[in-house]
């Protein structure tokens, strides 16, 4: 358990720019999910942590000691990678048991915390096992008992479920963050996969080429996301982006060559023609299309069916308007015809705004 | 990777297969199985150059009496061949180890670094001969020079004393073949995966414990590679002793490969020689399967299927 605090980091690669001055403090005890695209810096940050890279500018302190200069095995942090990293030759008892003997535990005390690790996470019958006799999910749980059996400050996750079957992956999330609950630790997670962030992260930290976009509650990303970046990442399906003119005299969007009206607030209205801005990106997330009209305004968007995929509990429909497409998530009663033309609603307080030279939110002033 | 008898293959592909394989059959044939077959009759026959008139004559297994005779000096041979060995080969593993852990780092002249300390193997075996020869020549010598000023080796030359000449030999054997060891270390090194040293950093494992506890392990199945490739080519040594030593003073020197060519061309016993030949391939059979007898009992043996 530890607070974790990191300041101004910079990482160069050679003369690429691998992160630009990042700075997160992360509380004690928190579940911390670093996502976005490959090569967006993620990783790099997370080795930072480990110190398995040297930082080349900036500090990162644990705790409130500055371990920026300290080597990896002088910073009490665990790590899961993402191919496990397990010792090939080494049994599984002795992979878990490797970092205490180094500690110079005592016998009977690392096998009380081997086995007692190994009974959570049902490994007891394996320990005897190589890790090339173990299966991908065997292996996974091995490589997360090699890291609570330490008990150590931070644990770091290098996205540890992208190996594994999308089945094995959906019980694995719930585990970790009933594992989370437990241990009370401090656990940094990459990934690239937006469900996981949302679904296990306390705090989700959005990352860009090398930049920290956005950090905070998933549903606070998701419900107010500082840019176009963050809007599309997190989400699934993704929030549609919609070209068109703001008509300040109406107070309402004119979008796809005319296809869609979209009525904003009052308030983000009133900025956007005191801005005197026209040309716009407008962004309206799938759940948020409504088949029916809502009684605040007189939002419509006609767009021609496409493509109906009924999910029972939901029916997900793409339609294109012109050269754009929109995909919507509409109840699951509800079955259009393909090729059929179908409009939709939208709450003006929906809709989001944003501008499309640097793609950044434009809010009510 | 299938065989043959798994897949049907088509005449004429078959036809071409054989066409691309007999090349490789003819020189195998040529090179190793007509010689063997050829040593295997001389060494049955009576082939010495001072016995004309029996020459040519089946002789059973005389040549193998003579040769397995306690004063034949076979043994002596195959005793300093197993001494030179065990000496020179882990020499040439340590150091070669120890330089390919130093050369296990990015750092920019290390390429230079490598090309430069290749060069003794590079070379060829006579040429390493002749250059040593020079270096430690009697009376002119750039080494004998050096020594003679700290007062060693004066007014004896190293090759003329039955102790400094194994040494010498053994010396430039290591000189000549640590890098190679190195090399070979050097790939396995930089072929292990990178993961579990991390994985082993961050479990709190200084420099030497990853070393010792993962990268030796994971290591093993090369350098049990490297180690049987030494040991057969250390046992079969013959260029530099040739051109330094001759096999003396005396036999000091006389490893087996120079005990079976003087036997052969400057005795002249050519059946002897054949039936020392064939007694060295069968040594060295049990020598090797004695070797793998001792790896496959190692508990550890399960890990070289990991890597």
């Amino acid at each position: 358990m530890a607070r974790i605090d990191i300041e101004n980091i910079r990482k160069t690669f050679g003369g690429v720019v691998a992160l630009h001055d990042v700075s997160l403090a992360i509380p004690d005890g928190a579940f911390v999910i670093l996502v976005g695209p490959s090569g967006c810096g993620k990783t790099t940050l997370l080795r930072l942590l480990a110190g398995l890279e040297a930082a080349s500018a900036g500090t990162i302190a644990i705790d409130g000691r500055d371990v920026t200069a300290l080597p990896a095995r002088e910073r009490d942090v665990a790590m899961v990678f993402q191919n496990y990293a397990l010792y090939p030759h080494m049994s599984v008892r002795r992979n878990m048991s490797f970092a205490l003997e180094l500690k110079k535990i005592p016998r009977a005390e690392i096998e009380r915390r081997v086995d007692a690790t190994a009974d959570i996470l049902g490994i007891g019958a394996l320990l005897d096992r190589r890790p090339r006799q173990l299966s991908g999910g065997q292996r996974q749980r091995v490589a997360l008992g090699r890291a609570i059996v330490r008990e150590p400050a931070v644990f770091l996750f290098d996205e540890p479920l992208s190996n594994l079957d999308a089945k094995l992956r959906t019980s694995m999330r719930s585990e970790l963050i009933k594992l989370h609950k437990r241990l009370n630790a401090t656990i940094v997670y990459v990934t690239h996969d937006q469900v996981e962030a949302m679904t296990m992260g306390e705090i989700v930290v959005v990352m860009k080429d090398g930049v920290l976009l956005q950090s905070g509650a998933p549903l606070d990303i998701y419900r107010d996301p500082v840019n176009l970046f963050v809007a599309e990442f997190i989400g699934s399906p993704a929030m549609n982006f919609l070209k068109g003119n703001f008509d300040a005299g109406r107070g309402e969007a004119v979008v796809a060559e005319g296809r869609g009206r979209l009525r904003l607030d009052p308030a983000l209205a009133g900025s956007l023609a005191e801005g005197r801005r026209v040309e716009l990106i407008f962004g309206v997330r799938p759940e948020h299309l409504l088949a029916a009209p809502p009684p605040s305004g007189a939002s419509a968007i006609d767009g021609l069916v496409e493509v109906v995929e009924p999910l029972g509990a939901e029916t997900v429909v793409e339609m294109s308007l012109g050269t754009q497409s929109l995909t919507a998530r509409l109840k699951g009663d509800l079955l259009p015809a393909t090729g059929s033309v179908l409009t939709l609603h939208v709450e003006p307080k929906s809709v989001f705004v944003f501008d499309p030279a640097d793609g950044a939110r434009l809010r009510a002033v | 990777m299938t065989r043959s008898g798994a897949i049907p293959i088509d005449p004429s592909v078959r036809r071409f297969l054989w066409i691309c394989i007999l090349p490789v059959i003819l020189f195998l044939v040529l090179v190793s199985l007509a010689p063997l077959v050829l040593a295997l009759i001389d060494s049955l026959r009576e082939m010495s150059l001072a016995a004309i008139s029996r020459h040519g004559k089946f002789v059973g297994l005389q040549n193998f009496i003579t040769v397995l005779s306690a004063d034949s000096g076979l043994f002596g041979a195959l005793l300093k061949t197993a001494l030179f060995v065990l000496i020179v080969v882990p020499i040439e593993f340590a150091l070669g180890l120890l330089i390919a852990m130093a050369l296990n780092r990015e750092f920019r002249s290390r390429r230079l670094w490598v090309t430069i300390l290749l060069l003794p193997t590079m070379v060829a075996p006579v040429v390493v001969g002749l250059i040593w020869d020079f270096l430690l020549m009697p009376n002119y010598g750039l080494f004998t020079w050096v020594m003679n000023n700290f007062g060693w080796f004066q007014g004896r030359p190293v090759f003329s004393q039955p102790l400094s000449a194994f040494a010498a030999i053994a010396i430039i054997d290591v000189w000549e073949w640590t890098p190679f060891m190195m090399l070979f270390m050097l790939a396995g090194l930089l072929g292990l995966p990178r993961e579990p040293i991390e994985a082993a950093e961050i479990d709190g494992a200084s420099p030497w414990r990853v070393f010792w506890h993962i990268q030796l392990p994971l290591l093993r199945p090369i350098m049990i590679v490297a180690l049987m490739f030494r040991a057969i080519d250390a046992s079969k040594v013959f260029e530099t002793i040739f051109v330094l030593t001759g096999g003396g003073p005396g036999t000091t020197t006389e490893l087996i490969s120079i005990y079976a060519y003087r036997t052969a061309f400057q005795n002249w016993e050519l059946g002897d020689a054949a039936a020392i030949c064939l007694l060295i391939g069968f040594f060295s059979l049990l020598a090797a399967s004695i070797f793998f007898k001792l790896i496959s009992r190692q508990p550890e043996k399960e890990a070289m299927a990991d890597v």
